[in-house]
This record gives C-alpha cells, sequence and structure tokens, in this order.
C-alpha cells in the first residue's frame, strides 16, 4: 500500500482545484471549532487569574456581576457609589489591608483608576519608567495607553469631559505622567491611576481656583461679608495643578462620604475573609462584599452554556461539511470511473483502490487538521495579548 | 506460456453477444494474431485471456493453469505477474507522467518489485519506443500514437509470458507500426513469451504464423 501513495499525491497535485476546495472546506469545519474552544479556554482561564488574584471586593449594593467586573476590569459605567467610611470599616476590623477603587473618569477614552499606592504592589505592578504620584493631578498610565497615546513621564494628559455641553459641570483636568508601568498583560495596560484625591477632585468633590480673599477683581465676587465670601461664575478654576497653585485645592463635604466605588480587600487569612463577609451579610449592611472568584465562575457558566450551543452549532455544520466532502468523493469516484477500471485491469485489488481513496482523504484531513490548527494557534496567539488586557 | 480453449462460451449479461470458441491453441512462444470484423469477440477473448472476464462455460488454460477456476485474488495475482496487456483505448491515468505510467503496475501490486533492472529496462523500452524524452510528460500532452507506444512498454516492462495486445499499431504511422511490431515480436521472443494481438490490419499478419478468424465464433445469443 506505501509503495502505490505517489499515486495518491499525484492525483491530489494534478487535481489542485478540487483539492484546494476541499482542503478549504475541511479546514474551515475544524478551525472554528477549534479557535473557539481554545479561546473560551484561555478566556476562562484569564478571567479566573485575575479573580483569583482579587480575593474580595466589597462594593455599593446591587449586581454582583457588574461590581466585580467593575472593580477588576474597571468599567467606567459604575453599579454605583458607596461612602468611603462603608469601606474604612475594612481596615478598621482588621481583618483585611484595604484597596479603595474611585473609577467614573477617563482620558482619551481610558478608565481612571482613582486608588491608593497600596494598588500597585498588590497586582505586583511595576514601573518601566518613572515613579508613582506623589501630588495632586499626577498620574501612572499603564503599558497600552503609553504605547497608543505616547506618553512617558513629564508629559499631560487631559481627563475627558464629562459633558461638553454643561458648561457648570466639572472641567477635565490635566493630568502629569510621572510614571508608565511595565507591561502585565491585564486591564491595568488599558488604565490610568491617580491618587484617590485626584479622582475626587475629577468628581467636582474638590477644586482649586483664585483666591477670593485677596481678589480684586468685582466680577468674581457676588458677595462678601465678614464671614464669607460668595464667588460669582466668573471666578477662574484651575484645570492644571501645578506647584504654584496646588496649594489652592480643597474638598468640599464631609470626607467620610466622599465616593468610593469599590474596595478590594486583602484579607490576612482566610477565617479573616470569611468574618469580613460576614459583616456585609444582611440588608442593612449598605454595601456588599464579593469573592470574585465565585462571581466570574458564575459568569463563565454563562459563557459556557453559550459556548455548548457553539458547539452544537460547530457539529451540526462540520456534519454538513463531512456529508459535502462524502457526496465530493463519491461523485469523484463515478468519474473515476475509468481509472478505477484501469488499476483493476493491472491487477489491482479493491482493497488497494479502497486504501488509495482513503489515504486521499486521511492526507486531506491530515492536511486540513494541520492546517486548522496551525490557524488557530495564530488567531490565538494574536487573541491573547487582547484577551490578557481585557481580562487577565 | 501455450494457451488452450475448449468449448469456450461466453455471455454479457444482457445476453446481447455470445463468444462460442469450440477449439483453440496456441503454442508456447507462438505468435498469433485475431481477425474478424469489430464486434466478433477478439477483445473479449483478450479479456478472458487475462482473467478479466470469466467465462459462462468451457475450459481455458494458460501453461497448466486453469484460469477461470482461479479465485479472484489467484488471478488478479497470475494476471500482475505472467500477463502484459496493451489496451485497445490505452487505459492511461491521465494525472500521471509517462514515467509513472509505465512504474504503474509496481505500484500497484505487491508481487511486482521495482528494481534498477527493472528501471533500465523500462529505460530501455522507452528509447526503443521513440519516447525516451517524454518521461515527465502528462498523458494528456502527448499524440495518440504516443500514448499507444507509453502502453506498450506498460506491458512489456513487466517481462510477461504472455502478451496481450489490442490493436496495439491502430494510432500509428506506418513506419511506426512496423516498429512497434518488431519491438513486440522481438521481446516476447527474447524471452519465449507467447505474443496474441488483434488487428485489422491485413499488412501485419506476415509477422504471425498463426492467424484465428473470429468470424465462426461470433453467434447470436441462445435464447
Amino acid at each position: 500500500m506505501i509503495k502505490s501513495l505517489p499515486l495518491v499525491r499525484h492525483y491530489l497535485v494534478h487535481h489542485k482545484g478540487k483539492t484546494i476546495i476541499l482542503l478549504i472546506c475541511l479546514t474551515a469545519a475544524l478551525y472554528l471549532p477549534l479557535t473557539v474552544h481554545w479561546l473560551v479556554g484561555l478566556l476562562q482561564a484569564e478571567m479566573v487569574r485575575r479573580a483569583e488574584a482579587t480575593p474580595l471586593v466589597i462594593g455599593p449594593e446591587g449586581s454582583r456581576f457588574d461590581l466585580v467586573l467593575h472593580a477588576l476590569y474597571f468599567q467606567t459605567e459604575s453599579p454605583g457609589t458607596f461612602p468611603r467610611a462603608a469601606g474604612d470599616v475594612v481596615a478598621e476590623t482588621g481583618y483585611a489591608t484595604p484597596v479603595p477603587l474611585f473609577i467614573r473618569h477617563s482620558a482619551r477614552g481610558y478608565p481612571i483608576v482613582g486608588t491608593t499606592l497600596e494598588y500597585f504592589p498588590f497586582r505586583d505592578l511595576s514601573f518601566a519608567e518613572g515613579h508613582a504620584p506623589t501630588r495632586l493631578g499626577d498620574c501612572v498610565v499603564g503599558w497600552e495607553v503609553a504605547q497608543q497615546l505616547g506618553l512617558s513621564p513629564g508629559d499631560r494628559l487631559p481627563s475627558d469631559p464629562e459633558d461638553v455641553f454643561d458648561l457648570a459641570g466639572t472641567y477635565p483636568l490635566d493630568l502629569r505622567v510621572t510614571g508608565v508601568l511595565e507591561r502585565s498583560r491585564s486591564p491595568d495596560d488599558r488604565a490610568v491611576f491617580v491618587d484617590l484625591k485626584t479622582a475626587w477632585i475629577l468628581e467636582g468633590i474638590g477644586h482649586g481656583h483664585d483666591d477670593l480673599a485677596g481678589e480684586t477683581d468685582s466680577d468674581a465676587v457676588l458677595e462678601r461679608d465678614e464671614e464669607s465670601v460668595v464667588a460669582s461664575p466668573a471666578l477662574r478654576t484651575h484645570t492644571r495643578i501645578t506647584s504654584e497653585n496646588i496649594d489652592t485645592f480643597h474638598f468640599h463635604g464631609d470626607p467620610a462620604e466622599f465616593p468610593l466605588t469599590a474596595v478590594i480587600a486583602i484579607p490576612r487569612d482566610t477565617r479573616a475573609a470569611t468574618l469580613l463577609l460576614g459583616r456585609y451579610v444582611g440588608d442593612d449592611a449598605g454595601a456588599q462584599a464579593l469573592r470574585p472568584r465565585e462571581v466570574t465562575e458564575e459568569l463563565l457558566g454563562m459563557v459556557i452554556q453559550l459556548k455548548r450551543f457553539f458547539d452544537v452549532h460547530h457539529l451540526l455544520m462540520s456534519g454538513v461539511v463531512v456529508l459535502f466532502v462524502a457526496l465530493v468523493m463519491l461523485l469523484s469516484l463515478r468519474l473515476r470511473r475509468r481509472e478505477v477500471d484501469t488499476l483493476f485491469h493491472l491487477g489491482c485489488s479493491r482493497g488497494t483502490v479502497a486504501g488509495l481513496q482513503a489515504a486521499e482523504l486521511a492526507i486531506l484531513l491530515t492536511l486540513a487538521a494541520a492546517l486548522a490548527v496551525a490557524a488557530a494557534q495564530i488567531t490565538v496567539h494574536g487573541a491573547r495579548a487582547w484577551i490578557q488586557t481585557l481580562t487577565g | 506460456m501455450n494457451i488452450r480453449i475448449s468449448q469456450l462460451v461466453f455471455e454479457y449479461p444482457r445476453r446481447t453477444f455470445r463468444l462460442r470458441i469450440p477449439e483453440l491453441e496456441i503454442e508456447s512462444g507462438g505468435r498469433a494474431a485475431f481477425v474478424g470484423p469489430s464486434g466478433s469477440g477478439k477483445t473479449t477473448l483478450l479479456r478472458l485471456l487475462a482473467g478479466i472476464r470469466l467465462p459462462r462455460s468451457g475450459r481455458l488454460t494458460l501453461g497448466s493453469v486453469d484460469v477461470p477456476a482461479l479465485n479472484d485474488a489467484a488471478r488478479r495475482a497470475f494476471r500482475v505477474t505472467r500477463i502484459g496487456f496493451v489496451f485497445q483505448d490505452f487505459q492511461l491515468i491521465d494525472y500521471l507522467d509517462v514515467e509513472e505510467n509505465i512504474r504503474l503496475p509496481f505500484r500497484i501490486n505487491p508481487a511486482l518489485k521495482w528494481s534498477r533492472e527493472v528501471a533500465a529496462r523500462a529505460d530501455q523500452l522507452t528509447e526503443a519506443t521513440g519516447i525516451g524524452g517524454l518521461l515527465k510528460r502528462g498523458i494528456d500532452q502527448l499524440s495518440q500514437g504516443e500514448k499507444q507506444r507509453v502502453a506498450l512498454c506498460r506491458a512489456l516492462v513487466t517481462e510477461p509470458e504472455l502478451v496481450l495486445a489490442d490493436e496495439p499499431t491502430g494510432n500509428l504511422d506506418p513506419a511506426g507500426k512496423t516498429r512497434i511490431l518488431e519491438i513486440l515480436v522481438d521481446e516476447t521472443r527474447k524471452r519465449n513469451a507467447t505474443l496474441v494481438m488483434v488487428t485489422h490490419d491485413r499488412e501485419l499478419l506476415a509477422g504471425f504464423p498463426q492467424v484465428v478468424d473470429f468470424q465462426s465464433f461470433h453467434s447470436p445469443p441462445a435464447e
């Protein structure tokens, strides 16, 4: 049989058109399910990896999925806010180290993550260039942000206006880039990190403006008495924090009520985690505490359900392709009747003729499988960085 | 290899044709020409001799072998190793080049082994038939005469004891006919092989000591 294999090669090479069409059909039939399978596997692995690295998330009551996706993947559409004091409870209990998050704004489309310095060691993030924020208005950009926007320490990055038509709204803040993070293949690559206070300035809770006490421009003052000064809209507020004006920045309101969108809690141990979770059980808790791993697995359960649908779909499509290929082979056998007769007349056995047909199909399948695996690998390799950045 | 036929009857399944041969003997190393009008059963008898078709009744022996009595595998093995067949329609494989077509019997039969000697013989045959320069050509690039020569080389390369040639000169010019017949005769004589050739060309009969006229063998099918 082996010595007849060159006949198969000659046949496949001679009938290039048919061979290529069959190869494309078989490759496509194998490529799609294989790629989906590997991509879903990668997505699962990356999502679970990020979730596993985040022990507990505390945040406002509401959708558990929204909260976890917000805290892990920085969705700027936050599920809501809750007072900073509710997060402070975490530190007060001594069960865990809190890493507060306030994510409601963006810069050139990238989420601005207001947090504390603890976030960087927690996520094992290191600096490719520069250093962490040192004062109000400083920011650190993720690797992809730096690459896409061409940023390096010393550059400026304006935050996005909330609503360009709202003249009375909060003005964008011109952030100073102090550092660029090393590539982490995670959503941190696609984020801009600022100190919590800077994030609150973006929210409009804090601001800096001309000194009204010494202001001589009468247009900027509506009313002045011994105890208070009422400023007019003509008062100049600073949109860039500098050494000269940083002292004019101040916050209004009760700091305990300043908003957070989530708190990542790093518990001392399993028992501390359980006790901390217990504190957020009940209707009057005012916030919810979640294990991201559990919520992510629930989410992935839905993805798996969807994948099953695609699996069935791919199975049906593969079945159709196999039938198509079988039809082509059968029709081809009819067309090759003369050739088969010649082989029989020359003394070829039916087994050898069948073997040649089987070898032809096997070669096509093997080639298609190799092409499909290679194409799927290339696709997954290409999508890996993207998936990791989105979910990792 | 001698051929002995006795009371041989063959009918096609739909009984549109009946071949009946009471007695026929061709001696080992002999040369016989089958002549007769088209449809008189010449090609059919070649196929019966090759074991491609089986008679309805009668006796057909090649050497000491009762060919119809052999099972399919044994008949095939016998054909492969001991008979060379030049088909009227050449029966060449269109996706193989000339060289691979000549080598085809060795590709598809475990009983035949391709060796340097066989390759040398193939070279000699292709040179003798004038297709030595066409070995890498595709079959669709050959003339009818060239295809005929390829079919001839394929039949002779296995050094068969019996050569069955179905109008092997049908597509050749007079010089080509003479050359091909010379090769057939030389090759079979060299190895004392038996040559049976179907032809309509009366000029070629001079080279055949035995001429079998099929006029009388063909009869309407029995009711």
